[in-house]
């Protein structure tokens, strides 16, 4: 035991003075978890939470033009804006401006009122309670023409227009209801109490599946995502100043002489282990303490970290371990700090960025879904998110935590193997 | 009664062309100064470091304190203090830093452990530098802790590889002194590597050259200028080595 502890003591004082290998372990993922955070709020937030700028030119100036204006602009959804000159409207869009552009020709009311009128007479026939009329009037379609920021992408394109039809779906529903009642000679309608106000009756409403933790509304949003998973990448980015300290200890021959004294040199790694996993713990729950109440001062949610802090202590134990010991393992396998740092960075950088650490693999392909599944940060990730998102306990992560272990014995392994095979030559 | 006994040994490192030792044998009697000396790649860190059980010799048969180095690893390497031509210290620790660590590795601890090295910091001339980080150390500075970090656990024999090289006058004298001294006082044994041959010849008991991994000469320096016929250890070295530099 004070071999062990005799190295946690060293390899303590060793980091202590290491000034650029604790900003590396503390200040950049504190830097990466806000930036991440707060760089990608926007795109992680539901569309339906975020308010759209769009611009109408409306040629138009009657009824229908003035129904969709007011319901873009009631829904909530839409920071609507007139414009006059469609040319001038266009350039805007085209320079990036204004991101949607939405053209209301002249005579599109009309053309929505004849179109209404033939509908309903055509059904008032069909019902017998209207006499013979002109039904077979052929219409134009009505082309309301909407225009796009060049660089916008196809998500956001498909959501405006998704949003849009619904509007327009309404306001010809609308539109024919009102027509077909004034066929009908109806004398109910009032401006003040429109009958078709509540048109749209049925509404879907998202419910969360675990009925324990509903009213806590979580959803994976920016914050829930980025921290813990910009923490699991700096605690394997240990990698760097574990790495370089292995071998600075080579270099300078330190190493050699704790392979010269007597005991086993496993006392003197466990101890390296012990301490490298004690930091990494530190830092796990530093920036989860980040999560929880800096962010919200920044105008992000608060981080919610599950009810099983057990299961998550145990997690973040194997979690630490798996990135210590593979660490070790690049210390012990590269001969010099240039390889070692080179690939142990590039490594980490590959193993975050397949394993949904950047983007949660959801949005990836299903080909990266299945390579995702070879990374230790996305066993990591898929575990906490496991504990943080669905509130499971240990006996739910097993499987990812038996991964992690089993990742940190191979590690270990091979480092065992790299040392034997560099004897002193 | 011999302290270190080397039966022939050979050992080839992987894609060699030559081997690094060559039907090596050597003994080590008790209570003496032994100098291993020869021109670079000769096979003076090859030896060491087997007697070390950093690598094994291919072949041959390598006792200490009459037992079998490789069966008795552990037990050996309690006995004995490796002193490697590395610095082998840790540069961000102090000196002091650097001291209890290895202490704590040999299984020394408490006043006992902190005695020790205040002691050996005071005879070294290192006190007022105890504090101080060992990359602020100059080279005779560094080689004098890494001395004392080899024979902090008492051991009795010290192996010690070019404990010398890169120091100026003054540290060697100090480092040469403390080793006649301490060898007498407790009355051990040291195989020592070196290539500053009227040191050798100063402190050795007893010498063996080595070339091309094989001993060419054994015996007292004394013994082997006379019988050789020449003034000095450094003649006898050059006559036997020859004058063409090594890699």
């Amino acid at each position: 035991m004070l071999r062990i502890f005799a190295t946690l003591r060293k390899e303590m004082l060793v980091l202590w003075r290491d000034k650029s290998g604790m900003a590396l372990l503390f200040i950049m993922p504190l830097f990466l978890i806000i930036l991440m955070a707060l760089i990608q709020d926007a795109p992680f937030k539901d569309f339906q939470d975020v308010k759209f700028d769009i611009s109408i030119v409306d040629d138009d100036h009657l009824q229908l033009s003035e129904s969709l204006v007011k319901a873009l602009t009631k829904s909530n959804k839409f920071n609507v804006s007139i414009k006059k000159d469609l040319t001038q409207a266009r350039e805007e869009v085209n320079t990036g401006k204004t991101k949607v552009l939405v053209h209301i020709p002249k005579g599109a009311n009309l053309q929505m009122e004849k179109h209404a009128s033939v509908l309903v007479s055509k059904l008032l026939k069909q019902l017998g309670l209207a006499s013979d009329t002109n039904t077979s009037i052929s219409l134009q379609k009505l082309n309301i023409s909407i225009y796009f920021d060049p660089t916008a992408n196809k998500t956001f394109k498909n959501a405006i227009q998704n949003a849009l039809s619904q509007f327009v779906a309404k306001t010809e529903t609308e539109f024919i209801l009102q027509t077909m009642m004034t066929q009908l000679g109806s004398t109910t309608s009032d401006e003040s109490n429109p009958p078709f106000e509540d048109i749209n009756f049925i509404n879907i409403k998202e419910v969360s599946s675990n009925t324990e933790i509903s009213q806590l509304e979580k959803v994976a949003n920016s914050v829930q995502h980025n921290v813990p998973a910009w923490t699991i990448f700096a605690m394997f980015f240990i990698v760097i100043p574990l790495g370089g300290a292995l071998l600075k200890e080579r270099e300078d021959g330190s190493l050699l002489r704790l392979k010269l004294m007597p005991g086993s040199y496993l006392h003197i790694q466990l101890g390296k282990v012990l301490f490298y996993v004690i930091v990494c713990v530190i830092q796990f729950y530093l920036m989860m303490l980040v999560g929880i109440y800096l962010m919200p001062y920044i105008g992000l949610s608060s981080l919610h970290m599950g009810s099983s802090p057990v299961a998550l202590f145990v997690l973040v134990v194997c979690i630490a371990l798996a990135a210590t010991t593979y660490g070790i393992m690049i210390g012990s396998v590269f001969r010099t700090a240039q390889q070692s740092l080179t690939f142990g960075s590039i490594s980490v950088v590959i193993l975050s960025a397949i394993g949904g650490i950047w983007i949660p693999i959801y949005i990836l392909p299903p080909v990266m879904q299945k390579i995702a599944q070879i990374s230790p940060l996305n066993w990591a990730l898929t575990a906490v998110n496991d504990l943080f998102l669905r509130d499971q306990g240990l006996l739910f992560i097993l499987p990812n935590i038996l991964k992690l272990l089993v990742f940190s014995f191979v590690c270990m392994f091979l480092s065992k193997w790299a040392e034997s095979k560099q004897g002193r030559g | 009664m011999s302290v270190i006994e080397i039966q022939d040994i050979y050992k080839t490192y992987t894609n060699a062309t030559s081997p690094a030792l060559n039907g090596v044998s050597l003994e080590i009697k008790q209570e003496t100064i032994f100098g291993l000396l020869g021109p670079n790649g000769a096979g003076k860190s090859t030896t060491i470091a087997i007697l070390s059980g950093l690598i094994k010799a291919d072949k041959g048969i390598v006792k200490i304190f009459d037992k079998e180095l490789n069966k008795n690893l552990e037990d050996i390497k309690k006995q004995i203090g490796i002193v490697p031509q590395e610095y082998a210290l840790f540069p961000t620790l102090t000196c002091y830093e650097n001291l209890h660590y290895f202490g704590n590795l040999y299984g020394l601890k408490g006043k006992a452990l902190k005695d020790k090295i205040n002691n050996y910091l005071e005879l070294f001339g290192l006190e007022k530098n105890a504090n101080k980080l060992i990359s602020s150390f100059s080279g005779g500075m560094k080689r004098r802790v890494n001395i004392i970090a080899g024979i902090l656990h008492d051991p009795k024999l010290i192996i010690l590889d070019e404990p010398t090289v890169g120091v100026d006058v003054q540290s060697r004298k100090m480092i040469i002194d403390f080793l006649k001294e301490y060898q007498k006082e407790n009355k051990i044994s040291i195989l020592y590597t070196s290539h500053h041959l009227e040191e050798a010849q100063e402190i050795c008991d007893e010498i063996a050259i080595i070339d091309y991994g094989k001993i060419i000469v054994k015996g007292s320096p004394t013994e082997l200028i006379k019988n050789h016929q020449v003034d000095s250890l450094e003649n006898l070295f050059i006559n036997l080595t020859g004058h063409s530099v090594r890699e």
